[in-house]
């Protein structure tokens, strides 16, 4: 069985707010010791330091892995912004091994097969699946596909979404142990009797006829359809401001049905080209997209209820790792995407944070980089 | 000495200034939360707006290629009319000729399909019409026993040919004549009708008309049959375009799946309905409930006048010129008016009718439009401005045939001078009283009134021409006027009282005065009333004792 604490405060002094989330985990674990933690902030004035130093001190040999985020998320409070957030683990044989990698925009590769390679030295059996949160950042065009394939293999499901700012673009923190980094990507790999479901579900809805990218490298359009980015932007948004943020476009690998969201994040009116967060895959088509509270709804729903009601196994803790974007377009109805999760007679503890971008497998093989989508991540231990 | 309660205010202050902290980040973020909710909004709405203007633009495109669609069919309707008038009425002339037994079977077949063949053609037309929002009502008035007489011409044949039994139900009493689009309701019963016939093996067929008492001059007008009946769950769909109840029998029968889908919108666009019952092996009963409210009286005597006045020997005397560049079609023409005194001179084109013209005079030209070295309507521009120049006086009358079926270009023709439309394929009797009604519509309008003596004061009034009463007789008219207006009142009042006998006396001699001084309409209704009351038709003079208040309201008005 897999143990889980929860502890949030959002108290405007961050050091009441983590003595009051220590003492609140405590209450919950009781005897048990947590092997690992998951720590998030959206507070983003806080000596981070100084908080890791009390939660290590208070919960000695933790993996501890977390990040600066746009808002935390729990069963007993929805969404929540400007808050502390801890999730402690623990479970019968399970195994967690925490690590970090570094400059992971100047070296990608090398960085995350270092940090995964100690990880995985530091597991006694396979490892079921891997948590990260990269800096979001300094990573719009992050090799992400490539980058997971190599480091942790093919078709190995890693799960989590990359650090934010609370919308502040300024830089994000990653923090692993009693360490806060910049340009990092801490990441925990979970191995022993554990199993786990996921779903991954876009909030946008693709609409008009699609139009292929006639050039572009890697996340910068420079033309569509024969246009420069620039200028078809224009030609159907009427505008080119910050704006249309929230209406990404869909990007289609040729002969494909499925897509891939992608968020427009600067333009360079010179080169007629749009910068978008993630890459974009070779010879494929966009399409624009509708954004209304209505098609995010119905996103989570789907994503809730596939990994609820068709799951092979009862979930005995849910990591979630939604879009921020989501819950800008959702506003005072944020906390609705969760309603099908509370609505169970046993309650199922959920935990997770507002990303700048998800990381997980589509549906299934390697996992990649999404943007406006919401993910969920059910696990449970195999041993009951 | 201290105050023991300080301290207690310093963490009271701070625990304060907490909360205001902690409300006024909330503040912020709903701030922020406002502002991306308004880009949002800004975006969608421009989204909306965009879509809007796509819309209206494929709304455009497609009612520009719906009219192009309407004129292709207007052109195609030409092209397949004008050959399939001349094979039916070819077929119709061929008829009154001495056939063999074997013969007159194979014409029979002929005349037959060609005239099922005219009626999907009508169908796939006036869908079309539909489709691209383009039904027009014209309600005048008219006579059910028309309408009932073209669907006996046209229903009679198809029943026998299936040993059917066909019959026209109606009370008696019934006013028949109406005010409504008769050519309108003229499609959706032979529609009905048709497709009894079509599904009814053996038994009836009945047309069954009433008043609607739940609603005033609301009648429904049933089509009843024998035959295999609709399913529940068939009836909801068999007002769809192109869909029919019974799928094999269709297949067998044949037709477009459009009769019923265009009786429906009809009935509708007329403000009224078309609703079924039926049940599997027993038949069906399509009933058409319209508004048709019974004909102003002067319309009720004309349109009786006309049902009247189709006998040959009751025609006027008439010389003709028919413009057709397809001798066929004259010659139809010269078979309809066979035993009529008529006589009849034909042209080639609009050219010859003008040479015509120039040594000859014709009481009606039948033009048709479309004819090679100069089309009807050239001609007829011409014969119209001649006479302008010349300021010959009675304008030349002037019939156009047209296998133009469309409203539009109906006005279009009556626009270039043309006094009416004939539309082909057309029928004897069609032929006979469009003839009647343009040369009576001429005769009346020119009557010099001096010649009418003491009947010049009820033609003048019931003409709305009380102006040109002539001078000497002006000063008799209030008191004639008065005298009428006594009269009916106290006719009125013995209808109410129950005094039929006194009305009787007073209706005549009303009746007499009326004839005298020229009241015709005045008269025919006095006679009709007193009849109706007399023969305890009570409904009949109900309805028409209305329209004598009617005709005393006028009367009222005019009397000083």
């Amino acid at each position: 069985m897999i143990h889980s604490a929860i502890g949030i405060s959002d108290d405007i002094d961050p050091l009441t707010a983590i003595n009051q989330i220590i003492t609140t985990c405590r209450e919950q674990l009781g005897r048990t010791v947590p092997q690992a933690g998951l720590f998030f902030t959206s507070c983003m004035e806080a000596d981070f330091a100084e908080l890791l130093q009390r939660i290590n001190q208070a919960f000695p040999n933790l993996e501890l892995i977390g990040c600066t985020t746009d808002g935390e998320l729990s069963r007993d409070t929805g969404f929540i912004e400007d808050a502390f957030a801890l999730l402690l683990l623990a479970g019968d044989g399970l195994e967690c091994a925490s690590a970090v990698a570094r400059d992971i925009s100047r070296q990608p590769e090398e960085s995350f097969r270092v940090a995964v390679s100690e990880a995985r030295g530091r597991l006694h059996s396979a490892p079921v699946c891997a948590l990260t949160f990269p800096d979001g950042l300094t990573t719009f065009d992050f090799p992400y596909d490539r980058v997971f394939r190599h480091s942790f293999g093919e078709n190995f499901p890693v799960f989590g979404g990359t650090a934010g700012d609370h919308w502040l673009f300024t830089g994000t923190y990653q923090f692993h142990r009693d360490q806060v980094y910049r340009d990092a990507a801490p990441l925990l790999m979970l191995a022993g009797d554990l199993q786990i479901a996921h779903a991954v579900e876009a909030g946008p809805v693709p609409f008009e006829p699609s139009y292929p990218v006639t050039r572009h490298h890697k996340n910068v359009l420079y033309e569509i359809d024969g246009k420069s980015a620039i200028a078809f932007h224009q030609e159907h948004f009427g505008t080119i401001d910050n704006k249309t943020v929230y209406f990404p476009l869909a990007a289609y690998q040729e002969e494909s049905d499925n897509f891939l969201l992608r968020d427009q994040i600067g333009y360079n009116h010179d080169e007629g080209s749009i910068s978008f967060l993630g890459n974009f895959p070779e010879q494929c088509r966009v399409r624009l997209t509708l954004v209304s509270r209505e098609s995010v709804l119905d996103a989570a729903g789907r994503a809730n209820q596939a990994v609820l009601q068709k799951s092979e196994f009862t979930p005995e803790l849910l990591l979630l790792f939604p879009c921020c974007s989501l819950r800008h377009v959702l506003g005072s109805k944020t906390s609705e995407k969760f309603a099908l999760l509370k609505s169970g007679k046993a309650p199922i503890p959920f935990f997770g944070f507002y990303c700048y971008g998800e990381l997980a497998p589509p549906v299934a093989g390697t996992s990649t980089f999404h943007s406006d989508t919401y993910v969920i991540l059910a696990l449970a231990s195999t041993r009951r | 000495m201290t105050d023991p309660t300080q301290p207690q205010s310093a963490e009271r202050m701070r625990e304060l200034e907490r909360e205001c902290a902690y409300l006024r980040r909330k503040v912020d973020r709903l701030k922020e939360q406002r502002q991306r909710q308004e880009k949002i909004d800004d975006v969608n709405r421009h989204f909306l707006k965009q879509t809007n203007e796509k819309l209206r633009g494929f709304h455009k495109q497609a009612r520009l290629e719906n009219l192009a669609k309407s004129d292709f069919l207007a052109n195609m309707s030409h092209e397949i009319r004008t050959p399939l008038n001349i094979i039916i009425g070819m077929a119709n002339l061929l008829a009154d000729t001495p056939l063999t037994q074997i013969q007159s079977q194979y014409l029979h077949s002929l005349r037959i399909t060609g005239r099922q063949l005219l009626e999907i053609l009508n169908n796939i037309l006036e869908f079309s019409r539909i489709e691209a929002g383009r039904i027009e009502i014209e309600p005048e008035p008219f006579s059910l026993h028309e309408v009932i007489t073209q669907i006996e011409t046209s229903a009679l044949p198809l029943c026998l040919q299936k040993n059917l039994s066909f019959s026209v139900n109606f009370d008696p009493l019934l006013v028949m004549e109406r005010v409504g689009d008769q050519v309108k309701i003229f499609q959706i019963l032979l529609n009905l009708v048709n497709n009894a016939v079509k599904f009814t093996p053996k038994g009836t067929v009945i047309l069954h008309i009433n008043e609607d008492y739940r609603h005033p001059d609301h009648l429904v007008l049933s089509v009843i049959d024998s035959g295999v009946g609709i399913a529940l769950d068939k009836q909801k769909v068999i007002f769809d375009r192109f869909t029919q109840a019974h799928d094999s029998l269709a297949q067998h029968f044949g037709g477009t799946g459009l009769g019923l889908a265009i009786s429906k919108k009809l009935s509708e666009a007329m403000g009224g309905e078309l609703s079924v019952r039926s049940a599997p092996g027993r038949g069906a009963t399509f009933s058409c409930r319209l508004p048709l409210p019974t004909a102003p009286p002067t319309e009720r005597y004309l349109l009786r006048k006309d049902r009247a006045d189709v006998e040959p020997n009751k025609f006027p005397s008439l010389r003709l010129l028919v413009v057709d560049d397809i001798a066929e079609n004259i010659n139809v023409i010269r078979a309809y008016l066979k035993g009529y005194p008529v006589e009849i001179e034909g042209a080639e084109n609009g050219q010859e009718a003008l040479d015509w013209l120039t040594r000859s005079t014709f009481n009606i030209i039948l033009m048709d439009v479309r004819m090679p070295v100069m089309d009807g309507v050239t001609a007829t521009r011409e014969i119209r401005r001649r006479e302008e120049k010349s300021r010959k006086e009675p304008a030349q009358n002037i019939l156009a045939i047209t296998a133009h079926a469309f409203q539009e270009q109906k006005a279009h023709f009556l626009e270039a001078g043309f006094n009416g439309v004939l539309t082909k394929p057309f029928f004897k009797r069609e032929l006979i009283q469009a003839l009647l009604k343009c040369h009576g519509d001429k005769h009346l309008a020119k009557r010099p009134l001096t010649e009418l003596g003491n009947k010049a004061f009820g033609h003048c009034f019931e003409q709305e021409l009380i102006a040109e009463i002539p001078e000497n007789l002006q000063p008799r008219l209030p008191e004639i006027l008065v005298s009428i207006s006594k009269s009916l009142r106290l006719i009125q009042d013995l209808f109410n009282r129950g005094d039929y006998l006194a009305l009787s006396e007073q209706s005549h001699a009303l009746k007499g005065l009326a004839g005298m001084y020229g009241f015709h309409q005045l008269a025919t209704l006095l006679s009709e009333f007193a009849d109706s009351v007399l023969t305890g038709k009570t409904p009949v003079a109900v309805s028409l004792l209305k329209s004598l208040e009617c005709y005393l309201d006028r009367l009222q008005q005019n009397t000083p």
